[in-house]
C-alpha cells in the first residue's frame, strides 16, 4: 500500500505548536480551552494538508486554522455560559507565570500592559497582539492581516504609544513617547 | 525622517525587525537625542514586559487523538471531501480490524493465568500487524514519537522535526482488574526516548492512566524503565514503577491498588528493528 510521503507538515506543526497555543490562549484566556483549540487545529491541519494550495505561507495557514478553532471553542463556551446563566470565573493561570527573578514592579507593569490591551483601537490591537504576544514577525503579521508590512509597523507603533501613555498615566510617570 | 517615522523605526528596532546596518544607523541618530533615547528605553521596557507571553509554551505535549470507533462517524463527517480523511480513516479502521484479535480477545481466567505464566502474548502475525499499523500511521502523520491504541482510541504524538528517530519498540500492555474486562493497549515508542502517555478512563473498572515508558533494547529483550499511575473517581491515585527486561512473553510489571481493587499490569515488548510490512 503506497501512501503519499508528506513529512513537512508534522514537523511544521511541531514547530508552530507553541505559537498556535499562544494564539488560542490569547483569544480564549483559558489554558485548558487553549490546549483543546490548538490540538483541534493540529488535527484539522493534518487532515487538510492535502488541500492546502500554497496561496499563503504555511505559518499563516496554521494561524487561520487556529483562529477558526479558537473561535469555535469560544462560541461553544459562550453557549455553555448562557446555559449556565453566569459567566465563568477566570481560572487561575491564564496569564503567563511570572519569572521568579522578575521584580514585583515589573510584574505589575506587565499585568497592567496586558490589562490595557482591550482598550487599544481595534486596528492596532491585532497587529500588536500578533507581533508582541504571539511572536509573529511583521512580515508574517502583514500576511495574516492582508496588509502591507509598513501598515503593520505603523499600527504596532501606535499601539505601543497608546499603551505606554496609559501605563504612564496610571503609574504617574512621565509619558516618554 | 520625521519624528513619527523615527519612532516607528525605533519600534521596529526593538522588535528585531531591522537589519544590523539599519539598526546601527538608527542608534547613531538616537544617541544624541535625549527624547528619542527616552522613547527607546520605554519601548524596550514594553518589549520586556511581553517577553513572558512570547516564551509561553503549552504545558501538555501535542497529542493528536483520533477516536476510531466511538466518534468515527463525526470525525469522518468533518473530514469529508478531504483526501486524507479516507487515508486516516482507513488506517484507523484497519487498526481496529488488525488488532481486534488481540485487543478484543477473551480474557484469560485466573487459572489460565497461573497455568500459562509467563504467557506468550506475541505471535509473529501480531508483530507484523503492529508494524504495519505503525508504518501506516507514520505515512499519514509523519514520524511519530509514540503511538498508543486500545479498542476505542488511537493516540499519536508527532516526533520533533529536529530529532533523530530511534528504533521503534512495541509494547503490549494489559491492565486487568479481574473483572473479566482487561484494558489492552498497543503502544509503540522509541528506543531510549521516554514517552509520557495519558489515557482517559474508559469504564468504571478502567481508570485513567498515565504511562511513563523508557525502553532500551538489550540482548534481544527490551529493558524497560517504567512508571504507571492510575486515577479513578473514587480511588487512587496509585502507581507502580520499576525496571525490568521484557520479551515476547507477558510479564508482570506490578500491581496498582485502587480502593479495594487491585489491578494487575502485564506487558510484552519487542524492538521493531525491521518493519513488518
Amino acid at each position: 500500500m503506497s501512501q503519499p510521503h508528506r513529512p513537512a507538515v508534522p514537523g511544521l506543526i511541531g514547530a508552530e505548536w507553541p505559537r498556535m497555543y499562544r494564539v488560542a490562549l490569547r483569544m480564549l484566556n483559558d489554558t485548558e480551552r487553549a490546549h483543546d483549540a490548538a490540538q483541534e487545529a493540529c488535527v484539522r491541519a493534518l487532515a487538510g494538508w492535502e488541500g492546502f494550495n500554497g496561496s499563503c505561507s504555511v505559518t499563516t495557514w496554521l494561524h487561520r486554522i487556529t483562529v477558526n478553532c479558537a473561535t469555535d471553542v469560544l462560541r461553544s463556551a459562550r453557549r455553555q455560559d448562557r446555559l449556565d446563566g453566569a459567566l465563568r470565573a477566570q481560572p487561575p493561570g491564564t496569564r503567563p507565570e511570572p519569572q521568579p527573578s522578575e521584580l514585583a514592579q515589573q510584574r505589575e507593569l506587565a499585568d497592567l500592559a496586558l490589562s490595557l490591551l482591550d482598550q487599544l483601537p481595534e486596528d492596532c490591537r491585532l497587529s500588536f497582539a500578533l507581533t508582541q504576544l504571539d511572536g509573529y514577525s511583521y512580515e508574517q503579521a502583514a500576511e495574516v492581516q492582508s496588509l502591507p508590512r509598513g501598515t503593520v509597523a505603523s499600527r504596532v507603533w501606535r499601539a505601543k504609544r497608546t499603551l505606554l501613555e496609559q501605563m504612564n498615566a496610571r503609574t504617574g510617570t512621565k509619558a516618554q513617547p | 525622517m520625521t519624528d513619527q517615522e523615527q519612532m516607528t523605526r525605533l519600534s521596529e528596532l526593538v522588535d528585531g525587525e531591522l537589519t544590523n546596518d539599519q539598526a546601527n544607523q538608527l542608534l547613531l541618530s538616537v544617541l544624541n537625542d535625549p527624547d528619542a533615547r527616552g522613547c527607546l528605553k520605554e519601548l524596550l521596557r514594553l518589549r520586556q514586559m511581553t517577553a513572558a507571553w512570547r516564551a509561553r509554551k503549552p504545558s501538555r505535549p501535542l497529542v493528536v487523538a483520533m477516536p476510531p470507533r466511538v466518534k468515527r462517524g463525526r470525525v469522518l463527517g468533518r473530514l469529508a471531501g478531504m483526501a486524507v480523511a479516507a487515508c486516516v480513516g482507513g488506517v484507523l479502521v484497519l487498526a481496529g480490524v488488525w488488532l481486534g484479535g488481540w485487543l478484543g480477545q477473551s480474557p484469560r481466567t485466573g487459572d489460565d493465568q497461573r497455568a500459562q505464566a509467563p504467557t506468550t502474548a506475541v505471535s509473529a502475525e501480531l508483530m507484523q500487524q503492529v508494524g504495519r499499523i505503525f508504518a501506516l500511521h507514520e505515512s499519514v502523520a509523519g514520524p511519530l514519537a509514540w503511538y498508543a491504541a486500545d479498542d476505542q482510541d488511537v493516540r499519536v504524538q508527532v516526533a520533533p522535526a529536529d530529532r533523530d528517530q530511534h528504533t521503534p519498540i512495541a509494547v503490549l500492555l494489559e491492565v486487568d482488574g479481574g473483572s473479566g474486562n482487561p484494558r489492552r493497549l498497543v503502544i509503540v515508542c522509541r528506543q531510549q526516548e521516554p514517552a509520557v502517555i495519558d489515557l482517559p478512563a474508559r469504564q468504571a473498572d478502567q481508570p485513567a492512566l498515565r504511562l511513563y515508558l523508557w525502553p532500551k533494547e538489550a540482548d534481544g529483550h527490551v529493558q524497560m524503565q517504567y512508571a504507571i499511575a492510575a486515577q479513578e473517581a473514587f480511588g487512587g491515585p496509585a502507581s507502580v514503577a520499576g525496571q525490568q527486561a521484557i520479551g515476547l512473553g507477558q510479564v508482570s510489571l506490578g500491581q496498582l491498588a485502587l480502593g479495594e481493587r487491585v489491578l494487575n499490569v502485564e506487558a510484552a515488548a519487542w524492538p521493531m528493528r525491521e518493519r513488518q510490512n
